[in-house]
């Protein structure tokens, strides 16, 4: 599975309620800061300015799910 | 001799800048741990030491050029949400030595492989053996601060391969 495909965010923020439940996602000026357990992962991309649901790349999901030990859910959810 | 197919390369980075905060300069330098993974489109970098960050490229030279502009984004994240020197430097250093087992384990066997000659160095890349990596965050007065504390236009030569 390529780390160059697209996943749309909102369906990113639809697997975070299902395998990381509890996480908290805070928006800074150049990333979204999403925390899980004693975990923070400080460098999860906002995708393109002025959409709403902008695409973001697989690999960036995949990092951050294997980051947060959740990659076996992740995939589950996503096709990633 | 056997080689490694379809596996990730272990490579190694520095990184150093300045960066403004809320009321502090700091100047961060770090030699911090990849691994790299070709793809039919490009190159995929995922950090292991900072482990939560990766970057995608379609060449590692443009991946090596992408990585500091991506790392300085994070730092300024970081200014912008600390209020003092002490809790940023700590935040970097949290962000330095935050990973996961998973990727951690892969590159301790990616750098068997390549010291054992199974897997071959990336082109262009020097081999650099006895490396030890670290992540040093300081505070800077402006009477520290020399012309030689901009940040350069352009970065060559970030990376290289673990042996």
């Amino acid at each position: 599975m390529s780390s160059f495909g697209q996943v749309p965010l909102k369906d990113v923020w639809a697997m975070l309620e299902q395998c990381a439940p509890d996480h908290s996602i805070q928006e800074r000026t150049h990333h979204y800061c999403i925390s899980y357990g004693e975990k923070s992962y400080p460098a999860f991309p906002k995708g393109e300015h002025e959409k709403q649901n902008p695409p973001i790349q697989k690999g960036h999901v995949r990092k951050m799910a294997r980051f947060f030990g959740i990659l076996e859910c992740a995939k589950a959810a996503l096709s990633i | 001799m056997d080689t490694v197919k379809s596996a990730a390369w272990p490579l190694l980075f520095t990184y150093n800048g300045p960066v403004f905060g809320n009321g502090f300069l700091s100047y961060v330098e770090l030699c911090g741990k990849l691994l790299a993974v070709q793809e039919t489109e490009g190159v995929w970098l995922e950090g292991v030491n900072p482990g939560a960050f990766a970057i995608g490229a379609t060449t590692l030279e443009k991946a090596s050029q992408t990585l500091p502009e991506a790392l300085t984004k994070v730092f300024v994240d970081f200014a912008e949400t600390t209020d003092s020197f002490e809790a940023f430097k700590r935040t970097v250093e949290d962000f330095y030595e935050a990973t996961d087992p998973e990727t951690t384990s892969a590159w301790d066997r990616a750098v068997e492989a390549v010291r054992d000659g199974l897997m071959p160095v990336p082109e262009g890349l020097l081999r650099k053996p006895g490396w030890k990596c670290f992540v040093r965050v300081t505070e800077r007065s402006l009477d520290q601060l020399t012309p030689r504390d901009n940040p350069p236009v352009v970065f060559n030569r970030q990376l290289a391969a673990a042996a």
